[in-house]
C-alpha cells in the first residue's frame, strides 16, 4: 500500500475518533459520577444537533458561533434533567440505582425519539457549511473534522484541570473513587450530580453541534449512538475522561481500517467486537476507572 | 265590566286570526313554494387504506404522502366524490392511512386491520420494495386489490402476484435509462467521460437500481473502475473514500434508499476533496439535498415527475396546485410525489370504470386501465401487473431539479463537468 495512503486512511480513523470521544465524553463523565447510566446521551446529541440547525437556519451565523449559543441552553437542561428525573432515583443503592436509571432514561430516550419525529424532526436536517479540507504533503484531512479533535482535545484538557484543581472537580473524583465515603465527607452529591448532568448535557449538545455541520441529525439517531458511547466508555474505563479520548480514536481508526480493508459493511461490528476482545483481557477496560 | 273585558279579548283573538290567515294566504299566493331537494343518502362509502414510513429511516422520503393522500380524496368528495356504475352515483371516498414505522411487520399487521377490519374496497401499497414484498401475501389471502406506489425491485413482481399492479416496471434498465442514453452516451461520444465508480446501499432497491447502471454503464461503454457497497444505516465513508479516490472515476454513482445516505456520502466526500466530474445519485430527494445546500448543485439523479409535462385526470396544474397550498409541499420537491400521485390517478380512475366496488371488478379494471397521469401514461401488464413508468433524468441547482432527459420533457440543459 502507498505510504501516503495508509497514512491518510489513519489520519481519517484518527479524526472520525475524535468525533466519537467527543459523544462519549460526556457520558463518561456522568456514569462515572453519579453512577447513572444515561440513555438519553444521544437523544441530547441529537436535539443538540436540531437546535443548532434551527438557530443556524434563523440567523444565519457562523456555525462556529453555535459553540457559544447551544452550550449554556443545554447545561440548564442538564440541571433541570437532573432534578426531575434523576434526583428521585439517587438515593437508590447502586445495582437497584443502575437498573433504575437505565429504565428510566431509556423510557425517556423513546419518547424523546417518538416526540422529536411527530415534530417533524424524522427528516434528517444538516447545516449546509463546508470547510476546504487541509491538504499537507498531497494528504487530505477534513478541516472540520480537524477542529473537532483539536476542540475535543481541549475540552479534556479542561475537564482535566477541573477534575483535579476545583473544589466541585474533587468531589466529583471522591464520588467516583468511593461514593459512600464521599457522603461520609460531606460532599453534597445531589448539587455535584446537578453539575455533572449539565456539564454533560452541554458535551452532548456540543458533539451535536459538529453532528450537524459534518453529518446529519434525525430523531431516530439517539438510541444506536449511546450503544457507541457505551463500548467508548466502558473501553475507556467509566469516568476516566483521558481513557476516554483514546479509546473513542481507537474505535475510530479501527472501524476505517476494517472499512477500508474488507469493507463497509463490516465498520459497525467494530465498536463491540473491540470491546469484547479486551474485556476479555481486562474485564476493567483498557485503563484505570476514573 | 267583566262582560266588556271578554269583548275585548274575543275581538283581538278574532283580529288576529282574521290577520294571521290574510298573511298565510296572501303569502301563498305571492311566493312560490321552495321546494328543496334533499339528496339520497349515498349508500355507502369508497374505503380506500394505505400505509406509509410517517416515522422512521424513509421519512425523509415521503413526508408530506400522507397529508397529500388525505388531501386528494378529501378533494375529491368536495368534487361530489367518484362515479360507481354499481350505484348509478358519485359516492364519497374515505380514506384511511396508518404510520407503518418504515416497517414491515408494522405494515403488514396495518393492512390486515385495513382488510379485515376496516373493510377497504382498494388498498394503496406501502414505500420501498422491502415494505412491498412483505405485504403482497396479505392482499393474496384476502383477495383484496392493490397498487404498489414505490416498490420496483423484480422480486417484487416475480410471483405474479393475482390481486396486485404496481406503477413502476421492474425493468433494471428503466430506472436509470434516460441518464445513461441520452445523457452519459453523448459524453462518451465526445470523449468526455470514460469511467464509473459504483456504490450501492446494501438494500433491495438500491441493489436493483445499481444493477441496471451496471448493465447500460457497460452497454455504452463506460469502464466500471471501482464497485462496493454500504450497509444500511452507514455514517461514515472514510474507509470508502481513500479507495475511491484512487480509482479515479469520473462518474461516481450512488444508489441509495435512505436519504441521509446520500447526504452524508455527499459532505464527506466533498470534506474529503473527492472530485469527480459528475456525482449520481440515484433517488436525490429532498430530504437528501435540502441539507447540502450549495453541495447538491451539479448532481444528477433520477425522478418520476417532470412539472408540467404531463397531467392526466386529476393532475391538472389548477387541481395540484390547489393540492399543494393545502397540504403545504412543493411536489417537484419529492422524487417520488412522480410515483405516489399516479397510482391515487389510476385509483380513482379504476373505481370509475370497474362495474362494481367488488374486489374480482376492481382489480379486473386496474389491469386493463389506460390512463394519462403527471409522470406520463400509465398502464399495468394483466399477466404480471407491472406498470409502464419510467424515470426522468434530473439535475439540482440552488435546491430545485431540473429536467434534463429525455428531451421532450426537459426544462433545462445537463451542464457538465462538475465546477472544481
Amino acid at each position: 500500500m502507498d505510504i501516503g495512503l495508509a497514512v491518510e486512511i489513519v489520519l481519517n480513523g484518527l479524526l472520525l475518533g475524535g468525533i466519537y470521544s467527543f459523544m462519549a465524553l460526556g457520558l463518561s463523565l456522568i456514569f462515572g459520577v453519579s453512577g447513572i447510566l444515561n440513555i438519553t446521551h444521544g437523544e441530547f446529541l441529537m436535539f443538540g444537533g436540531l437546535a443548532s440547525y434551527l438557530v443556524f437556519t434563523s440567523l444565519r451565523i457562523n456555525p462556529f458561533l453555535l459553540m457559544v449559543i447551544i452550550p449554556p441552553i443545554f447545561l440548564a437542561i442538564g440541571f433541570l434533567f437532573e432534578i426531575l428525573f434523576v434526583r428521585p432515583i439517587s438515593a437508590r443503592p447502586h445495582h437497584a440505582l443502575l437498573v433504575s436509571s437505565i429504565l428510566v432514561t431509556f423510557g425517556l430516550a423513546l419518547i424523546f425519539e417518538d416526540v422529536t419525529a411527530f415534530l417533524g424532526g424524522g427528516v434528517p436536517k444538516g447545516i449546509a457549511f463546508s470547510v476546504p479540507p487541509i491538504i499537507i504533503a498531497n494528504i487530505r484531512m477534513s478541516s472540520i473534522r480537524l477542529i473537532a479533535l483539536v476542540t475535543v482535545t481541549a475540552l479534556v484538557g479542561m475537564l482535566w484541570v477541573y477534575l483535579k484543581k476545583t473544589y466541585i472537580g474533587k468531589a466529583s473524583r471522591a464520588i467516583i473513587q468511593d461514593r459512600e465515603g464521599a457522603i461520609l465527607m460531606g460532599v453534597n452529591i445531589s448539587k455535584i450530580s446537578m453539575i455533572t448532568f449539565g456539564i454533560g448535557t452541554a458535551l452532548a449538545a456540543m458533539s451535536g453541534i459538529f453532528f450537524a455541520m459534518l453529518l446529519s441529525v434525525y430523531s431516530a439517531m439517539g438510541l444506536p449512538l449511546t450503544l457507541i458511547c457505551l463500548c467508548i466508555i466502558i473501553l475507556g474505563g467509566v469516568g476516566n475522561i483521558v481513557g476516554t479520548l483514546i479509546s473513542g480514536i481507537m474505535v475510530g481508526i479501527f472501524e476505517v481500517l476494517v472499512g477500508f480493508t474488507w469493507g463497509l459493511s463490516w465498520s459497525p461490528a467494530v465498536p463491540i467486537l473491540i470491546l469484547i476482545l479486551v474485556l476479555m483481557v481486562r474485564p476493567e477496560g483498557l485503563f484505570r476507572r476514573g | 265590566m267583566m262582560k266588556e273585558r271578554v269583548g275585548w279579548v274575543i275581538a283581538i283573538v278574532l283580529v288576529a286570526i282574521i290577520v294571521g290567515a290574510s298573511a298565510f294566504y296572501a303569502g301563498r299566493a305571492t311566493a312560490p313554494v321552495e321546494v328543496v331537494e334533499v339528496p339520497p343518502k349515498p349508500p355507502r362509502e369508497i374505503i380506500i387504506g394505505a400505509t406509509l414510513s410517517m416515522s422512521g429511516p424513509f421519512v425523509g422520503d415521503v413526508d408530506p404522502f400522507d397529508e397529500m393522500m388525505s388531501t386528494f380524496f378529501e378533494m375529491i368528495n368536495e368534487r361530489g366524490g367518484l362515479y360507481v356504475k354499481e350505484y348509478g352515483m358519485r359516492l364519497p371516498v374515505k380514506f384511511i392511512i396508518y404510520d407503518d414505522k418504515s416497517d414491515l411487520a408494522t405494515s403488514v399487521k396495518f393492512y390486515e386491520k385495513l382488510i379485515t377490519e376496516d373493510k377497504a374496497d382498494l388498498l394503496i401499497g406501502p414505500y420501498s420494495s422491502k415494505i412491498t414484498m412483505g405485504v403482497g401475501p396479505v392482499a393474496e389471502k384476502y383477495g383484496k386489490p392493490i397498487i404498489w406506489t414505490e416498490a420496483q425491485a423484480p422480486p417484487v413482481f416475480a410471483q405474479g402476484w393475482k390481486w396486485a399492479v404496481g406503477v413502476l416496471d421492474p425493468d433494471p434498465k428503466s430506472w436509470g435509462g434516460n441518464y445513461f442514453y441520452y445523457v452519459v452516451k453523448p459524453l462518451i461520444e465526445e470523449g468526455k467521460v470514460k469511467t464509473i465508480a459504483l456504490v450501492n446501499e446494501d438494500i433491495v432497491h438500491s441493489v436493483f437500481v445499481n444493477k441496471g447502471a451496471k448493465m447500460m454503464a457497460e452497454e455504452v461503454g463506460l469502464e466500471i473502475v471501482f464497485e462496493e457497497s454500504f450497509p444500511t444505516g452507514a455514517k461514515d465513508f472514510s474507509g470508502l473514500l481513500p479507495k475511491l479516490k484512487a480509482a479515479d472515476a469520473d462518474i461516481v454513482h450512488f444508489a441509495a434508499c435512505t436519504p441521509h445516505s446520500g447526504t452524508l456520502f455527499i459532505k464527506q466526500a466533498e470534506e474529503y476533496g473527492l472530485k469527480p466530474k459528475e456525482f449520481h445519485v440515484s433517488e436525490p430527494v429532498w430530504g437528501m439535498i435540502e441539507p447540502l445546500g450549495k453541495d447538491a448543485d451539479y448532481i444528477t439523479g433520477e425522478s418520476y415527475y417532470a412539472p408540467g409535462a404531463y397531467q392526466g385526470p386529476l393532475g391538472d396544474a389548477g387541481f395540484i396546485e390547489e393540492l399543494a397550498e393545502r397540504v403545504g409541499f412543493k411536489p417537484e420537491e419529492w422524487v417520488w410525489f412522480g410515483i405516489h400521485y399516479p397510482a391515487l390517478q389510476a385509483a380513482a380512475a379504476a373505481i370509475e370504470m370497474a362495474d362494481s366496488l367488488k374486489p374480482e371488478d376492481l382489480i379486473k379494471a386496474l389491469k386493463t386501465l389506460n390512463v394519462m397521469t403527471v409522470s406520463g401514461p400509465l398502464s399495468f401488464d394483466p399477466e404480471t401487473g407491472k406498470g409502464s413508468l419510467k424515470c426522468v433524468a434530473v439535475q439540482v441547482f440552488d435546491l430545485k431539479y431540473r429536467v434534463i432527459s429525455p428531451p421532450e420533457v426537459a426544462t433545462g440543459p445537463h451542464e457538465f463537468p462538475t465546477p472544481a
